[in-house]
């Protein structure tokens, strides 16, 4: 805790305040916004971590539960062109359901991401290799900015990774009009190894149309995406394009996210599709919350195999530091419902599956700051 | 060195995914899927023993019934997979009708008999009372009460491809029966226990089980007389391979395993350990796992008290699709799992009385009695006396409708995942007209599924390999 006292205290009066501020994987700094190159080295710890306890309807099992549901720690050492980065996130060891675990089923830290990135600001240029960020995925939670209240859609039916094997090259144009970045990725995601020869390629335009204006130019961003891929050991088709609009405003920010599949979890029949669109307080708000709507379909030419899923929640702007706009301290109500069509359930037609409810409280502490290190 | 076979069945996939995307041709797509799902549920003996993964694929690949064997996970998996159409069941519509204890695989061979304990009985001396219930429950978790009814039809259904003749009626009659039993045991409408069927499948195993038990026949086969200190010892198979089936001697590392589970067994007072072994070639689902035998005795002089157990590893159970993506139970971990879910399963928690289970590190073994008194049904057995005129369809089923009786019991007996009884909410669902038609409907269609992914398993062991080239994953 004093680390992150301190950390915290540091991180804006050092040299490092230009050279830590936020960044997106994949959206490079436009030429003109590029920091003056130096010799700082500096360290950035993130962490962001929550708890939650969560009561569900229909009662089965555990229907009132204690989650750990967020444990992220980053790591990065950030120079003017180089960077290297780690994430850690909790998983539990045993999985979902299992009891072969590690000392028990206990929770454990799992890389996430562990990027080495070359920014070549003077350009608007950038790139990163290792276990990188999915760049669509890090997109729609950098809209969402709640991803301890929720995954994004795509993560969360398991349409799109957080990460993976691989490398990215994106290019940020002057003004912020546009960037453009290309992934090419192993496909089979954080938790595997790679399965076969075939790599994802994944392209994204995301176009800043204020930039034009004398308006900050990330106000209104427009991306769309298209993805080739194959999973497991038979190449399985895993295709995806997707689109999505944000507007992000210092009162409120709303995303709408559409995403369509060839193929999913090495089903090659499988025909996803879902729209997000989510809406939430922004950084000027009187309080934190949010409001998002998911429909989904595993196989979208298949009748009644619809889910859709509504996440509404509130709380008390808490005094204390802020990160990407929001209190790092935030102790939030929230309530989530679930309706499935007799396709979309696990066992199709079981109608104690079709509807779910869970009402949750949950604090989050997302707390983030930088020092000034000597290169060596 | 072994070329990539892979790369056969990717080029018409990958030809497929980039030509039309959704218009990959769907037995390519089938078997694709299916080779994903068998990689996956064999993850842990890819890495730790791909012989063994080999050597069950083998037998899979031989017979339909086993291959049904090996592939739960795969049925579980096929029922959650929402790019066709399914049925849909007109049951499960309360909550606790989710979250039953299931036995998790009620196939027939995995029904067999139990000698329980009984204070002051002689099995050697008297014709014991054998009792019939399920004898593998591994694949025991919590899950909506209809998917082990429709489970253990399509065991029933892979039985009845071995008999010659028996065709879609007498498939249809075996599969309302076990409907018809299963009704009858949760809605009480007579008092026939399974364990008292008296059909003529089940009349054979008694028989041939009180036969071997008396003349202590597993014993026998599988020990010998020392000549130098008269103790039995096992027989050992020196010759013995991936492929074979038998017993083999210890190596260092098993053997200090094995004393360390020994040193854990829970056996009568004066009892005395004379021999371990480890055991290969039985099993389908679970062949690469490691099992141990051990020969002990009471204390007594002589080798009239000698008995033997079998300790085998167990690992998670297929997840059955659930009301929600994670239903935890009431067990505390794998070794209560292994131990509590067939003593709430059981008609009697002592029906086997050296069940236990042990942990040695992070692998957990589930010991049982391994005299012949413990038996079960064997589908090659059935198909022998099918061929010659034994049996005929009444008695198939006969035995389908014990199995469905013995389901039922079991499911009334354990606690939902909440820890209610089950029996109001079953009672009320089977109150409902229709389990039969839903039960036939489904059997049909998994049975032909079932011949179907047999056929892929078939090619894509030829096209990728011994381990459907998940051996290149291997360390």
């Amino acid at each position: 805790m004093t680390l992150l006292l301190l950390l915290t205290a540091a991180a804006w009066s050092s040299p490092c305040e230009a050279l830590l501020q936020p960044r997106t994987p994949g959206v490079p700094m436009a030429p003109a916004q590029a920091a003056a190159a130096t010799d700082t080295l500096c360290l950035q710890l993130d962490l962001d971590v929550a708890g939650r306890a969560a009561w569900t309807t229909p009662a089965a099992g555990v229907s009132r539960e204690l989650l750990l549901s967020r444990g992220q720690a980053e790591l990065e050492l950030r120079a003017p062109v180089a960077s290297a980065r780690l994430n850690l996130d909790a998983v539990r060891s045993g999985g979902a359901a299992g009891y072969v675990g590690v000392a028990g089923e206990s929770l454990l830290p799992r890389l996430q991401v562990a990027e080495a990135r070359l920014d070549l600001a003077p350009l608007g240029l950038a790139a990163a290799g290792g276990l990188v960020d999915d760049l669509w995925v890090i997109g729609a939670q950098d809209a969402w900015a709640l991803p301890a209240v929720a995954l994004t859609m795509g993560q969360e039916q398991g349409w799109m990774e957080r990460s993976d094997l691989g490398l990215w090259a994106a290019w940020t144009a002057p003004q912020r009009l546009v960037t453009i970045s290309a992934s090419a990725l192993s496909g089979e995601g954080l938790a595997r190894r790679e399965r076969n020869n075939g790599q994802n390629l994944m392209g994204i335009v995301t176009l800043r149309p204020l930039g034009l204006t004398g308006l900050p130019a990330d106000r209104v961003e427009l991306s769309v995406m298209a993805r080739e891929g194959s999973r497991g050991l038979s190449y399985a088709p895993d295709h995806r394009v997707g689109a999505r609009a944000t507007l992000n405003h210092p009162v409120a920010t709303t995303s709408a996210e559409l995403l369509l599949g060839w193929g999913y979890d090495t089903d090659s029949k499988a025909l996803p599709a879902g729209l997000s669109l989510s809406a939430r307080c922004g950084k000027r708000g009187p309080v934190i919350a949010w409001a998002r709507v998911d429909w989904t379909t595993n196989q979208r030419d298949l009748d009644a195999s619809d889910t859709l899923t509504w996440r509404v929640g509130l709380g008390p702007k808490l005094p204390g530091p802020t990160v990407a706009g929001l209190p790092g301290v935030q102790l939030v109500v929230g309530a989530e419902g679930r309706y499935a069509q007799p396709q979309a359930t696990a066992l199709a037609g079981a109608e104690a599956a079709a509807q779910t409810h869970t009402v949750f409280l949950q604090l989050n502490a997302r707390l983030r700051g930088g020092l000034p290190l000597s290169p060596t | 060195m072994r070329t990539r076979p892979i790369r056969a069945l990717s080029t018409p996939l990958l030809l497929a995914a980039l030509t039309g995307c959704s218009g990959a041709n769907n037995d390519a797509g089938r078997q694709a899927w299916l080779v994903e799902q068998l990689v996956q549920d064999n993850l842990v003996w890819t890495s730790r023993d791909p012989a063994l993964l080999a050597a069950k694929y083998q037998k899979m690949a031989a017979d339909p019934y086993d291959f049904m064997r090996g592939s739960l996970g795969v049925f579980y998996a096929d029922l959650q997979r929402t790019s066709e159409r399914r049925e849909t069941t007109r049951f499960v519509s309360q909550a606790a009708s989710g979250e039953l204890l299931l036995v998790g695989d009620p196939h027939p061979e995995n029904v067999g008999t139990f000698l329980p304990e009984t204070p002051g009985a002689d099995a050697r001396s008297e014709l014991p009372g054998l009792v019939l219930d399920f004898n593998d429950l591994d694949g025991a978790a919590f899950g909506p009460w209809i998917l082990d009814l429709r489970r253990a039809a399509v065991g029933i259904g892979a039985l009845t491809l071995g008999l010659d003749g028996c065709e879609a009626d007498c498939r249809a009659e075996a599969v309302l029966a076990l409907a018809e039993g299963y009704s009858a045991a949760v809605l009480g409408l007579d008092d026939l226990s399974a364990s008292r069927a008296a059909d003529s499948i089940t009349l054979a195993l008694l028989d041939d089980t009180i036969e071997d038990g008396l003349e202590r026949k597993r014993l026998d086969d599988l020990t010998a007389l020392d000549e130098e200190d008269g103790q039995r010892r096992f027989r050992l198979d020196e010759t013995l391979d991936e492929q074979g089936a038998g017993l083999l001697a210890l190596s260092d590392e098993e053997a200090a395993q094995l004393h360390r589970l020994v040193s854990g067994l829970r056996l009568p007072a004066g009892a005395r350990v004379l021999d371990g072994a480890r055991r290969y070639g039985s099993g389908v689902a679970s062949s690469p796992a490691v099992r141990y035998v051990v020969l002990y005795d009471l204390g007594d002089e002589g080798d009239l008290d000698d008995e033997l157990l079998q300790l085998r590893e167990v690992t998670d159970p297929p997840t059955p699709p659930s009301l929600r993506p994670t239903l935890p139970g009431l067990f505390d971990s794998q070794a209560d799992r292994a131990e509590h879910a067939p003593r709430l399963l059981w008609s009697s928690p002592r029906l086997d009385p050296r069940l236990d289970a042990l942990n040695d590190g992070v692998m957990t073994f589930k010991v049982l009695s391994y005299s012949s008194w413990f038996d079960g049904y064997n589908h090659d057995d059935i198909t022998k006396d099918w061929e010659k005129g034994k049996i005929g369809p009444a008695d198939l089923a006969a035995l389908a409708r014990s199995v469905g009786v013995l389901l039922g019991e079991a499911h009334l007996r354990a606690p939902t995942a909440s820890g209610e009884d089950p029996g109001p909410t079953l009672r009320a669902e089977l109150a409902q007209a229709g389990l039969a038609d839903e039960l036939l409907s489904d059997a049909e269609a998994d049975l032909s599924q079932l011949q179907a992914d047999y056929a892929h398993f078939q090619d894509a062991l030829d096209l990728l390999g011994p381990c459907l080239g998940a051996d290149e994953l291997s360390p």
